[in-house]
């Protein structure tokens, strides 16, 4: 082999990566193609065989029935005050447990970060009924706050929080306890500030884990007026039919949230990825 | 360091603060949106315009009472609304109706919840698979009465569907239809895997097991194609998978449902049947959801040899055909299900109705079964025409363009209907059978010991099986 095909197999060895990363993006696009692509198109055309992979056929009718027949912003309107709620709560009390666990001199912390380590891979099925019958006992069936406090104590935010604030040198709360600050003061004047990343991927992740909490919301929910998108987009599918252009037109409106959540804490969110990964 | 962190404390990152003061900003605003809006019901659930009442005025005006009705699909929301409201306007204008529409994604998680929690409705659509388990849980009454009565007719309920509602010998639905499970094959992918000359007789729609599972494993061996299409193979429908197996009005669990035993060859029959299914090399789309609409689709796209369902899936299966998105190639024929012998096998029936809880609140069950009753009496015309009640075929006949001779081929079967199987809590057999199907689509490994459960149900139904 000489000299240039060598540089040549190099070359190619360099793009296999990219290569790699563009199908796995395609794969992963392909899905969400489909959706926006079909939801376009009348019911009939998103079922040919053998399926299409362009548009035959533009319509505008699944969305102004989406709008016309259904009351699809009250579900999104729902949705997204239940996924902020929910999302914001988890975010400040994840924060507020998780500071103590890491820089505190706290006795069992170790034993309580283990605990909550071992809720995160408890099945949701383990604690349905018992967490409905508390919610019952609440007064807080068929009620959008039944959605909400449940999920405002989450392990996985604990642990997120906890492995991140572990990264911060804990030399800036000696400086601010020498300087006088309090602990509630240090919480929100230094640690917040510092874990913005971890912030901001967070609240993405407890966002979509409210959004897409179809069984929860399924289970606590039975008023029409207090369904959520998830919920609401349910109901467009019946027993032995279901018009996938009006299911796709809902799914494409209800992933318009989720894709504005994700661009505008993208930063934050790519940066929280990387919790934990390097031991600094 | 101690300087910088005052100067910090004095002036902390302003771009945060003022995030969260934004999104502080835009919670406090949905808190109080959600709070206000909460409790403003969006569908008017009663109307009391007594000017709108045609039924003649009760002499004593009943007591306010309100009920919740959880329904799936026996009309659409809408229609199911529009009955509501004409009832509580005309009929029964003391009582205001919470009708949930139930998806069916779920509906199982959402009823049992409910059950376990205390918030069981006064009123469920149900089907056989809830029927059997919330009557032996005690959650269900018993409606003897309320169909005894001389208002409701039961007449155009055929005798032999009416201990379809049953549950140890007590009826506990008012039923809206009945459901007829089915075989449906694809002549094409037959005709394509070589094994055409298994086709059943067009004659009497009859097979032999040892036929089928021929079949089924021939077609499995084509490209991008299952052998067979199951429904209820999802680890929530145990229950329901039993119809498959209960003939001809025969027990087959002992006194109590506590054990499951054998005491006919019909039953026995179609448990072999399973047992094929279970060993076979049959390949199986997995089902995803409550209604497998998935397993429907790919037998429609025309890559699946023979699926088992009802006739209101035929039914779609017409209108694709129909309206050209079916696969062109699809040639649909319905068929019985494959017996030793190839005689025509038993086809299965599974009730459809209306339940109601059995509570201290008489009231409330009293409100809850007049509406039922109602709904299922056949009395009223305007709600035969939204429910088409007691109509068998119901679903299929929905859809246009269904070929009548092939719905009249599905009464035919209907002629040997068989009960479903009730409220048994427990039997290793079956589930052993159930784990098998359903093993390669769900792991783990099922928790039972299918093999000795297999072995087990081979003693106990090989004298069975010899008919004489």
């Amino acid at each position: 082999m000489d000299r240039r095909q060598i540089a040549t197999a190099k070359r190619a060895f360099a793009w296999a990566p990219l290569a790699l990363v563009v199908v796995a993006a395609l794969a992963s696009l392909a899905p969400v193609y489909w959706m926006l692509m079909n939801s376009f198109q009348p019911n009939t055309a998103t079922r040919t065989s053998p399926p299409a992979f362009y548009p035959t056929q533009f319509t505008l009718e699944n969305f102004t029935y989406l709008f016309g027949e259904t009351p699809v912003l009250r579900w999104l309107g729902n949705s997204l005050f239940v996924s902020l709620v929910s999302a914001s709560f988890v975010v400040y009390l994840s924060a507020l447990a998780a500071f103590p666990l890491a820089k505190r001199r706290l006795p069992g912390a170790r034993l309580l970060f283990w605990i909550a380590l071992v809720f995160m891979v408890v099945p949701r099925e383990v604690y349905l009924v018992p967490l409905f019958i508390e919610m019952r006992n609440l007064h807080l069936t068929d009620n959008l706050w039944g959605l909400i406090l449940p999920a405002v104590a989450w392990p996985f935010g604990v642990f997120l929080m906890r492995q991140f604030i572990s990264t911060v040198p804990s030399e800036l709360f000696e400086a601010a306890q020498i300087d006088g600050a309090s602990s509630v003061r240090m919480f929100h004047q230094i640690l917040l500030p510092v874990v913005k990343p971890a912030v901001g991927a967070l609240a993405v992740f407890a966002f979509v884990h409210s959004w897409n909490d179809y069984i929860w919301q399924l289970i606590m929910i039975s008023s029409p007026n207090k369904r959520t998108l998830p919920l609401g987009v349910a109901t467009l599918s019946e027993e032995l039919f279901t018009n996938y252009g009006y299911v796709l037109a809902a799914a494409s409106f209800g992933a318009l949230p989720l894709l504005v959540i994700f661009v505008f804490f993208q930063r934050f969110f790519t940066s929280g990825l990387t919790v934990g990964a390097v031991k600094g | 360091m101690a300087t910088r962190m005052s100067t910090s404390l004095r002036s902390p990152s302003r771009g945060l603060s003022a995030r969260i003061a934004s999104v502080g900003g835009v919670v406090l605003a949905l808190l109080l949106a959600g709070c206000s809006g909460s409790d403003s019901p969006e569908t008017p659930v009663t109307s009391t315009d007594p000017s709108a009442t045609s039924a003649e005025p009760s002499p004593t005006p009943a007591e306010p009472v309100t009920i919740d009705v959880w329904i799936a699909d026996f009309a659409s929301a809408e229609d199911m609304q529009g009955l509501i409201d004409r009832y509580t306007a005309e009929v029964a204008p003391h009582v205001t109706i919470n009708y949930t529409h139930l998806p069916w994604q779920g509906i199982d998680e959402k009823v049992n919840v409910a059950a376990a929690g205390g918030t069981f409705p006064d009123l469920l659509g149900a089907s056989a698979f809830q029927l059997a388990p919330l009557a032996v849980d005690g959650l269900l009454a018993p409606v003897d009465e309320y169909l005894a009565e001389p208002d409701y007719d039961f007449a155009d309920v055929p005798a032999e569907l009416q201990p379809l509602g049953e549950v140890d010998g007590t009826p506990y639905i008012f039923m809206v239809g009945v459901d007829t499970q089915v075989l449906m094959i694809n002549r094409t992918l037959f005709r394509d895997a070589g094994v055409a000359g298994l086709i059943p007789d067009e004659t009497d729609r009859s097979w032999s097991r040892d036929n089928f599972v021929e079949a089924v494993e021939a077609i499995s061996e084509l490209p991008d194609t299952y052998g067979l299409g199951m429904w209820d193979v999802s680890p929530l429908h145990d229950k329901f998978l039993d119809s498959f197996i209960y003939n001809d009005g025969d027990q087959y669990t002992s006194e109590g449902n506590a054990e499951f035993t054998f005491n006919s060859s019909g039953n026995v029959e179609k448990y072999q049947w399973l047992v094929d299914v279970a060993t076979s090399e049959a390949s199986l789309p997995g089902m995803t959801g409550t209604t497998a609409q998935n397993v429907l689709d790919t037998f429609m796209q025309g890559n699946v040899g023979v699926m088992s369902h009802n006739e209101g899936w035929y039914g779609v299966i017409q209108a694709a055909i129909k309206d050209g998105t079916a696969a062109p190639d699809l040639d649909v024929m319905l068929v019985h299900y494959p017996t030793a012998d190839g005689s025509p096998g038993a086809v299965n029936a599974y009730p459809r109705g209306l339940v109601i809880k059995d509570q201290d609140d008489t009231a409330r069950q009293e409100a809850a079964a007049d509406f039922a009753q109602w709904l299922t009496s056949g009395q009223d015309e305007g709600v035969n025409d939204v429910l088409l009640k007691k109509n068998i075929p119901v679903r299929a006949s929905l859809v246009d363009g269904v070929p009548y001779d092939e719905l009249k081929a599905i009464n035919g079967m209907q002629e040997k209907v068989i009960r479903p199987v009730y409220a048994i809590p427990d039997y290793p057999q079956f589930r052993a059978i159930w784990f098998a199907i359903r093993q390669p689509l769900f792991a783990p490994n099922p928790p039972y010991d299918a093999e000795e459960a297999l072995r087990r149900f081979e003693a106990e139904a090989s004298p069975l099986l010899d008919r004489g």
